[in-house]
């Protein structure tokens, strides 16, 4: 079940945009500290402060970078284990679609490697969540992260 | 002196797990540390035969397994000698923390400031020198951030030596430490100076922290922005260290003259 299935919830109002997840997230699938290597994108906007936004997926039931990838077969694909939406870098063309099609640009492209690349939660054990450290990254399910966005 | 019961239980089971960074960059902050138990009549024992924390910035990033597992080996060292462990150091705390779980009868891991509200009132008796003249901007790091009440513990310790909190608008983000591992030109001109600048803009003499790290990068990063134009500097002081200027200690005899920022004109206000 969809409502089961656990996945990313980035809280504003506890984030101090230390872009610790962006950091470890690169060192796990690249082996860099480059920031913009990893998955999950922290902005911080000087205009407001108190609200920094993360850009990161949220691996939708019904996935735009999905349905555009036009590559055959298709190079993003669900992990059956996690629900997460996965980007297959062997078989993905590096055009870009997924990218534009994303609401919040999650998947982003790699020039050096000409493909695109996206969150793919870890396996089931997301580092960033493990390695924030305000708690402001969580892993929950997504009813959960439904009743918190409502209630907020 | 304390109450008996609150001595007893605070000073016989407890250890000071004093970290890296204070030993060796910044010991006013072990100076601090120490004339506060001494004016409230505690003795604390140092923490010996253990490895660094260690640093959940490089460690988690470097081999995540291990960082947890260094943190259980040293908590459980502790455990078989304290009932508790105080920290001054967010990043201490963290790790520490963490293992409690992974260790038998583990000890309570204190953050330094949940250690100092426990005697609130007994620090309160022995102000000597409110420091009503000061204006000082409060950064709490990013790991108490998980706990809101460690949060209001450091802004009420901070209130009660005398000094006016300010508001400023970029008290909640981060030092800039964990970018500057990465990417430290931009963790410098993106956080450093973003704050610096807004500490100045609302006036305050000081940036008070509770994290060695905090303070590294907040007054380290200061000396590296005055070469790329920033005009002006604000003296760092660790919370112990106004706790200390609060209770009467002058500031050659806590060591604020070490600081790389010297805070002469805040000494000079304080009289």
């Amino acid at each position: 079940m969809l409502s089961e299935e656990r996945t990313l919830f980035h809280d504003p109002q506890l984030c101090s945009a230390c872009g610790f997840c962006a950091i470890v997230c690169a060192y796990r699938h690249y082996g860099t500290l480059d920031p913009d290597r990893g998955r999950i994108h922290p902005l911080l906007s000087l205009e407001l402060p108190d609200l920094v936004a993360v850009s990161y997926c949220s691996h939708c039931k019904y996935a735009f970078c999905e349905a555009a990838c036009p590559s055959d077969p298709k190079a993003i694909y669900r992990d059956p284990a996690t629900g997460a939406v996965c980007i297959d870098p062997i078989r993905c063309i590096g055009c870009r679609s997924c990218v534009y099609a994303c609401p919040v640009s999650a998947p982003r492209y790699i020039p050096e490697l000409h493909v695109s690349h996206k969150c793919d939660l870890c396996g089931g054990d997301p580092l960033c969540v493990k390695c924030c450290p305000t708690g402001a990254l969580q892993y929950l399910p997504r009813n959960e992260i439904r009743r918190l966005v409502e209630a907020s | 002196m304390v109450e008996t019961r609150e001595r007893v239980s605070v000073a016989a089971k407890a250890g000071v797990f004093w970290g890296c960074y204070i030993p060796a960059l910044q010991p006013f902050a072990e100076a601090a540390f120490r004339l506060i138990l001494d004016d409230l009549g505690l003795s604390l024992s140092d923490v010996r035969g253990i490895a660094c924390c260690p640093s959940p910035f490089m460690f988690k990033i470097l081999d995540y397994e291990y960082w947890l597992e260094t943190a259980r080996a040293n908590l459980d060292a502790i455990a078989s000698d304290f009932r508790a462990i105080v920290t001054l150091c967010n990043g201490c705390w963290d790790s520490l923390l963490h293992a409690r779980d992974l260790v038998e009868n583990p000890p309570e891991v204190l953050h330094i400031a949940e250690f100092l509200i426990g005697l609130r009132n007994a620090l309160l008796k022995r102000i000597q020198t409110p420091l009503q003249n000061l204006r000082v901007a409060v950064h709490v790091g990013c790991k108490p951030r998980s706990k809101p009440s460690l949060v209001d513990a450091i802004h009420e310790l901070t209130a009660l030596t005398g000094a006016r909190i300010v508001n400023w608008r970029t008290a909640k983000i981060c030092c800039g430490y964990p970018l500057f591992l990465a990417k430290p030109d931009e963790a410098l001109e993106t956080r450093v100076r973003v704050k610096v600048e807004d500490v100045q803009q609302v006036g305050a003499d000081a940036i008070v922290v509770v994290c060695p790290a905090c303070f590294m990068l907040l007054e380290r990063g200061q000396l590296v922005l005055r070469r790329k134009g920033l005009r002006q500097t604000t003296p760092v002081l660790h919370l112990v260290e106004l706790l200390a200027l609060a209770l009467g200690h002058k500031g050659q005899e806590i060591g604020l003259d070490a600081h790389a920022i010297k805070p002469k004109a805040l000494l000079e206000s304080i009289g």
